[in-house]
């Protein structure tokens, strides 16, 4: 807008410019460049009727520059975390900038402002984003991978009303915010961990087994997860991601496994030990079929090998390069690999269905020459232990995930306001008077000159 | 000839200082019927890894007997919309000029309706409650009766003021040289208020409660008010809080784009410009810590060009 502003006022310019060359011509009794010279150079003094006009041009110009002007602010964006540098959010995934001005961040921002009439999808047509920089993507020197964007708002009819320095610093605050609910912060596992509010007393002991199991489990993987991506990081109460795993290995193993699950199992101990016979019973014909199932396969692989294992057992070799280019003759794999590695895995397979048969077995035994039923008050009490411990954890945890949440997000966004060029708009002003004093000046000359 | 040419120069001058004044006239204009009559909104974004939940903070500065609509209606009914936590008032509120003080303690009160407030005084409080402008050292001790070894904060907590009382009584929480603890959304939160904001005073009769505030309950989030922003120009010793928040400069009353403030009190012409690294208006880092200094809320009957009053609106949050 304040370019059609200047193109307007230029017009104007122009326009004077011309009246006086008119006016020259009609004192000169023809337009010629001695002409129009001689009026310009030969301005003998200075004229205040002239010089207030320009300066009411100028004038006039600078209230239409400066309220469009502020109609229209910038900001500047920079992402700061390590994976910005390769065009990537801070958990991995592909960079988008247009997030920046998506409907969910300027839903945020009007929140944010408490910005009055205006809604996300007017406000959003006011905005532009782009990066501070582009490179040039067919030119390999010139690639470049922006960390800086620049938030532009010019308003319309519809947004003429908010502070447009305003709405850019909300962009960039409402944008910070989204980022991190959507790429940093995500400690789900951890709050569902500790917000868990399972009732084991509606389970049977073996089941609740399962439940705690899979729930420290579910911590821990979340502690490799983290583990995996920064080994080194060590929070200010001294846990590391290590150490956390490894005290949710300790109950998983301990606690669940060699106290609660075997004392289960040794005891015979259930709520409903018939219902849960029942069940095991149940468990067991299903294991008995897939037991034999993955016998048989494991015996067809088998005889395959063996009907087959010196013609396959011959190595094929390939010419190749290896990742350094240097030659190396590369071994196939030949169908008795395969063969092979599918024994083994039915084999193992089959295994484990007959140990869960024999362990069932071996509980029905139990549970039938048990006389427990019912609730076991010292279950109960070992249950409820540990699932404080394991919701004790997850709090360690959620500790030290946000700990290095905040060290890796640290002004992961910062955001600052681009001041407009005061030096372009004085050079404008003047460039403007100037211009329509001389072209003035020569009009009021060449019409002196008329006269004289 | 020779008178042809002066009139000539003399022309020229006229002519520019004509222009000159014009110019001024326009930018008054401006300034007085478009910005001044009404405040504008700045929001900053700080972190802090001690807060729970995201926590908005409004800061008002040297609003002297300022009105914003009828009985600062506009400013009551924006500041609601803006829904803070906490709302801080870091001095000048009242005019040492002003009849009577009843205007402010409205508006404080009605503040307090809305979010928990927090007011130290600024040197026109001071100079209604205690007759001093800078409270200086040897007018602190005149104030107080202490020595150069009796000095501490315990003088200044057991003076009283009609202005402090009244606010009180509409449960505003006025600091002198002191913290309160509050809790907001599971933050807890240390409001530190500084009543003798002289760098060479502030140690002397500050020192006891700062320490205290600084060391007790690290975890808390911490909030200091200061009306005048020049202990933290003199004191390289370390981070003064989480945010730090004051005022009193109003920007420099003119701002100039790229040179900044025009004349601070203290500080002279052209605080912000070249070598002179002043705290005159905005965000700045202080020793690892946030300070804003507020150009205030002051209207036209303060010098101010292209220097629009403000309300500060600073959002806390983890990062």
């Amino acid at each position: 807008m304040t370019t059609m502003i200047l193109l307007f006022f230029l017009c104007g310019v122009a326009l004077a410019a011309m009246m006086a060359l008119l006016r020259v011509r009609k004192s000169a009794g023809k337009l010629s460049w001695r002409a129009a010279r001689t009026n310009i150079f030969c301005m003998p003094k200075f004229r205040i009727g002239v010089a207030l006009l320009a300066f009411l041009y100028a004038a006039v110009f600078s209230v239409c520059y400066i309220h469009f002007e502020q109609q229209t602010a910038s900001a500047v964006i920079s992402l700061n975390y390590d994976e910005a540098y390769k065009g990537q959010n801070a958990n991995g995934t592909r960079y988008n900038m247009s997030e920046i001005i998506s409907e969910e961040v300027v839903q945020r921002a009007i929140e944010k402002g408490a910005l009055k009439n205006v809604t996300a999808k007017a406000l959003k047509e006011c905005l532009t984003v782009e990066p501070l920089v582009e490179g040039s993507a067919y030119i390999e020197e010139q690639y470049h991978i922006s960390t800086e964007f620049k938030v532009t708002f010019e308003a319309n009819k519809n947004t003429a009303h908010l502070d447009a320095e305003n709405v850019v610093m909300l962009i960039g605050h409402a944008y910070k915010d989204y980022y991190i609910d959507t790429y940093a912060d995500d400690f789900n596992v951890l709050v569902a961990a500790i917000d868990d509010q399972t009732d084991y007393t509606t389970m049977d002991y073996l089941d609740a087994v399962e439940a705690l199991s899979y729930k420290v489990q579910r911590v821990q993987g979340y502690m490799y997860e983290l583990a995996n991506e920064n080994p080194g990081f060590v929070s200010t109460t001294g846990e590391t991601f290590q150490s956390l795993a490894a005290k949710c290995d300790n109950v998983n193993t301990v606690q669940i496994g060699n106290n609660l699950k075997a004392y289960l199992l040794d005891n015979g101990v259930s709520r409903n030990p018939e219902k849960y016979i029942d069940r095991l019973s149940f468990d067991n014909n299903r294991y008995d079929f897939e037991h034999q199932r993955a016998k048989a396969s494991f015996d067809v692989r088998n005889q395959a090998v063996n009907m087959y294992a010196e013609e396959m057992t011959r190595i094929t070799l390939i010419p190749t390069w290896d990742t350094t280019g240097e030659f190396y003759m590369g071994r196939t794999k030949v169908g008795v690999d395969s063969l092979s590695l599918e024994a083994s895995e039915f084999s193992r397979l089959a295994a484990d269905y007959f140990e869960g048969i024999e362990t069932n077995r071996l509980l029905i035994e139990k549970m039938k020459q048990s006389t427990s039923e019912g609730s076991n008050a010292y279950v109960d009490q070992m249950i409820e232990r540990i699932g404080a411990e394991i919701k004790e954890l997850a709090q360690d945890a959620m500790i030290v995930s946000r700990e290095y949440s905040e060290a890796k997000m640290n002004r992961c966004i910062s955001t600052n306001a681009m001041e407009h060029s005061f030096a372009k708009y004085v050079i404008l002003c003047a460039a403007l008077f100037v211009m329509f004093y001389v072209a003035a000046s020569v009009f009021v000359q060449a019409k002196q000159t008329k006269k004289g | 000839m020779q008178k042809n040419k002066k009139t000539g120069i003399g022309r020229i001058i006229f002519g520019v200082l004509l222009l000159g004044v014009l110019a001024l006239a326009a930018v008054f204009a401006y300034n007085h019927y478009a910005l001044n009559e009404n405040f504008k909104e700045t929001f900053y974004q700080v972190g802090s890894g001690k807060i729970v939940d995201d926590l908005r903070v409004i800061q008002i500065s040297d609003l002297h007997d300022n009105e914003y609509g009828e009985g600062n209606e506009k400013l009551l009914s924006r500041i609601g919309e803006l829904t803070p936590d906490i709302i801080m008032l870091t001095g000048d509120i009242v005019d040492r000029e002003s009849a009577d003080t009843q205007k402010a303690v409205a508006l404080c009160g009605k503040l307090a309706e809305i979010a928990p407030v927090y007011y130290v005084y600024g040197n026109h409080e001071t100079i209604r409650a205690f007759g001093y402008n800078d409270m200086s050292l040897p007018e602190l001790d005149q104030l107080t009766g202490c020595t150069e070894e009796t000095r501490s904060s315990e003088p200044l907590h057991a003076m009283t003021d009609d202005l402090k009382t009244a606010l009180e009584a509409v449960g505003v929480n006025v600091l002198w040289n002191e913290y309160e603890t509050l809790e907001i959304g599971g933050t807890q939160i240390d409001v530190y208020g500084v009543l003798t904001d002289d760098p060479f005073a502030f140690w002397e009769y500050a020192e006891d409660t700062y320490v205290e505030f600084c060391d007790e309950n690290r975890d808390h989030l911490k909030l200091m008010l200061c009306h005048r922003p020049y202990i933290y120009e003199t004191w390289y010793g370390g981070a003064w809080s989480d945010l730090t928040m004051a005022g009193h400069t109003h920007g420099g009353q003119a701002r100039i784009p790229y040179i900044g403030g025009v004349y601070e009190y203290r500080n002279g012409l052209l605080p912000e410009f070249g070598g002179n690294r002043c705290y005159v208006a905005g965000k700045y880092d202080v020793n690892g810590s946030p300070l804003v200094v507020s150009t205030g809320l002051a209207g036209d009957d303060w010098f101010r060009i292209n220097n629009q009053p403000e309300l500060v609106v600073i959002d806390v949050s983890r990062y």
